[in-house]
């Protein structure tokens, strides 16, 4: 028998008779006791506490013409925390019921808009469903090129990437039994129908010695233009070998490459504010943003003034007409500065100013997951914290999630009247009326066509 | 869109990935007595490091990381300090004829000769059944080290599976 062989039946043989000989007891009650202690003692001391630390949203802000129409791309990878069960449709001002210890299901796994009025969600079991009118009517759920268990690993739900209503790509790793491969599928029919692009056959593993790929991420700014970040691991060594990067002008059709290059975009994580403009904070210089203008061929790196050692968390970087970057930031309290500060530079990121400290009104502890609508208007979820908006509800001692907007860039913040629903992370705008968000316990997807007073959930 | 998890929040999570926990913890170390103890440190470090959870959606990542430490770290305490060493030798104390017997404690002795960092990428590989990116995620190692211990695990263990039963 070859070896292969021999470690196919042996893998085999394992699995089997560890879930034969492996079988767990029940929980003892005495450690669900100690489990439990543990978190009512912490929610307790929480109870008058002060709300987190903002949120990190990643956003995308398409723009062109005169003042930028905003649609915001972003990520939703997280599900399973939205705390509220009360899901409310929002079309009232009914104050908002107070948090209970229920999860919802992570179901929601990716949530995108694109400025052509094209919007995605894939949900975990359901598929991917798209708009291309901009919330009102979606499709019937897509199958996309997922993870399978069988091959490890296929693809990162951070690399399902679309650039407009009908261009998409993901990009992963899949492991085989010959080794490790770059694989990229492609969709020109809003997903569809997916391709497996040449780059796969340009990626095979060359050679074991060379060691493995370990991620791959894909960036596209249009539907031509792209590239693929692969990184490796060298085999009995564990350290990442550096990074890849390979590169097609014709939509995935060919590929150029390898050419070595940082590993931006797997380590760290970029966000992209337009398919071109995209930043990120540097590990090495947590005070410092690092922007790019050109879809992340160039970068600038500069210092934050005013931050010590504190990392900063960039919630937006926001583009106006004339070329001014406005990045909204977040700080550790322990900076002695307002929660939320607002950096600008005019000359492209190569030096910036702080223009604003985000005084918060009465009653908003913070200003989370910022979206921008215009380079003034901004929406963002806001913890509201008990007290007079709050008041005559029974659970008031805990902060409500609402939508609140500034139409001064961030100077004053409103509630959006009647605006609000309970859990939401964030939302997603086409422009300034239309936009989504994803709450609920189990979550929902909702829209909106008047700027976040009133909230429809999506039938599916 | 990682989100910070509020207390209660993180309460919840700590409730819903218990008892999974559990098992993974009872799975690692074959002992009640040690599980338990494993389950409860590890969810009381997830309480004081709650903070460096980014993004409350990666909770089963980031917490089965701390556990796995924790069953780590008695695996290697129990290294130090056995007092009765583990025949692995020993006859079944239940004598079955069965092949299917035979072939299971064969496994349970070539696990018994697995080291600590071994011993626990097989359990998480093929009996957790986790993807070896997940894998290296929770042991904080590159995906070429899971494979790499895989790899040298079962080439231990087949030695052990080829002997005549």
């Amino acid at each position: 028998m070859k070896d292969n062989d021999f470690d196919r039946d042996l893998e085999t043989e394992v699995r089997a008779e560890l879930r034969r000989s492996i079988v767990p007891p029940a929980t003892p009650e005495y450690v669900r006791d100690r489990v439990e202690r543990l978190a009512a003692e912490a929610v307790e001391r929480a109870g008058h506490r002060r709300p987190l630390r903002p949120r990190r949203p990643r956003v995308s802000w398409p723009f062109g013409g005169m003042v930028a129409v905003a649609a915001i791309v972003a990520v939703v990878a997280a599900a399973s925390f939205w705390r509220s069960t009360q899901e409310q449709s929002a079309t009232g001002s009914t104050p908002m019921l107070g948090p209970t210890a229920s999860i919802a299901p992570g179901t929601v796994l990716h949530m995108s808009v694109t400025a052509d009025g094209g919007g995605f969600v894939y949900t975990d079991g359901d598929g991917l469903r798209v708009t291309a009118d901009r919330g009102v009517t979606w499709s019937e759920a897509r199958q996309v090129p997922a993870r399978d268990s069988a091959q490890d690993h296929l693809w990162d739900l951070a690399s399902l990437d679309f650039v407009d209503a009908q261009h998409g790509w993901i990009t992963g790793v899949k492991n085989t039994s010959q080794g490790s491969q770059v694989v990229v599928y492609g969709t020109g029919d809003g997903g569809r129908t997916w391709q497996s692009a040449p780059a796969t056959s340009l990626l095979p593993d060359p050679s074991p010695a060379q060691g493995s790929f370990v991620a791959a991420e894909d960036h596209f700014w249009d539907a031509l233009h792209g590239r693929v970040v692969v990184g490796r691991v060298v085999p009995n060594d564990g350290e990442m070998a550096g990074c890849q990067w390979y590169a097609t002008d014709d939509g995935g059709v060919t590929w150029s490459g390898p050419t070595s290059g940082p590993c931006i975009g797997l380590s760290p994580m970029v966000r992209w504010t337009t398919d071109a403009i995209g930043y990120f904070v540097p590990t090495d210089a947590p005070t410092s943003v690092s922007v790019t203008q050109d879809g992340g061929r160039t970068w600038r790196t500069a210092p934050l003034p005013g931050l010590s050692v504190e990392t900063i968390l960039p919630e937006m970087l926001i583009v106006d007409g004339v070329g001014h970057l406005s990045l909204v930031t977040s700080v550790s309290p322990s900076e002695g500065l307002a929660p939320q500060l607002v950096f600008g530079s005019s000359d492209g990121g190569v030096t910036w100013s702080k223009e604003l400290d985000m005084t918060l009104p009465a009653g908003f502890d913070t200003v989370d997951s910022v979206s921008a609508l215009g380079p003034q208007h901004w929406i963002a979820v806001v913890e509201v914290a008990p007290g007079p908006i709050t008041t005559g509800t029974p659970q008031a001692q805990y902060g409500y999630t609402r939508f609140a907007e500034t139409v001064d860039g961030g100077r004053t913040w409103s509630l959006i009247d009647g605006g609000g629903i309970q859990g939401a992370g964030g939302s997603l705008w086409w422009d300034d009326r239309r936009g989504m968000t994803a709450a609920g316990d189990p979550m929902k997807i909702f829209v909106t066509d008047d700027g976040g007073r009133t909230w429809r959930p999506v039938p599916f | 869109m990682p989100l910070e998890a509020s207390e209660e929040v993180f309460a919840a999570l700590t409730r819903r990935h218990l008892d999974s926990a559990y098992r993974l913890a009872w799975a690692i170390l074959g002992d009640t007595g040690d599980a338990d103890d494993a389950t409860q440190d590890a969810f009381a470090l997830a309480w004081r490091a709650r903070r460096s959870l980014l993004d409350p959606a990666r909770f089963d990542a980031w917490f089965g990381r701390i556990l796995v430490n924790v069953c780590r770290q008695r695996l290697r305490q129990r290294a130090r300090s056995v007092i009765r060493p583990l025949d692995e030798d020993a006859e079944p104390a239940i004598a079955d004829a069965s092949q299917q017997t035979s072939a299971r404690d064969a496994i349970s002795r070539a696990m018994a000769r697995l080291d600590a960092d071994h011993r626990i990428v097989v359990v998480l590989r093929y009996w957790a059944d986790l993807p070896v990116d997940e894998i290296a995620a929770r042991l904080d190692v590159p995906a070429g080290t899971v494979k790499s211990r895989l790899h040298y695990a079962l080439r231990s263990m087949r030695p052990r599976l080829e002997e005549p039963r």
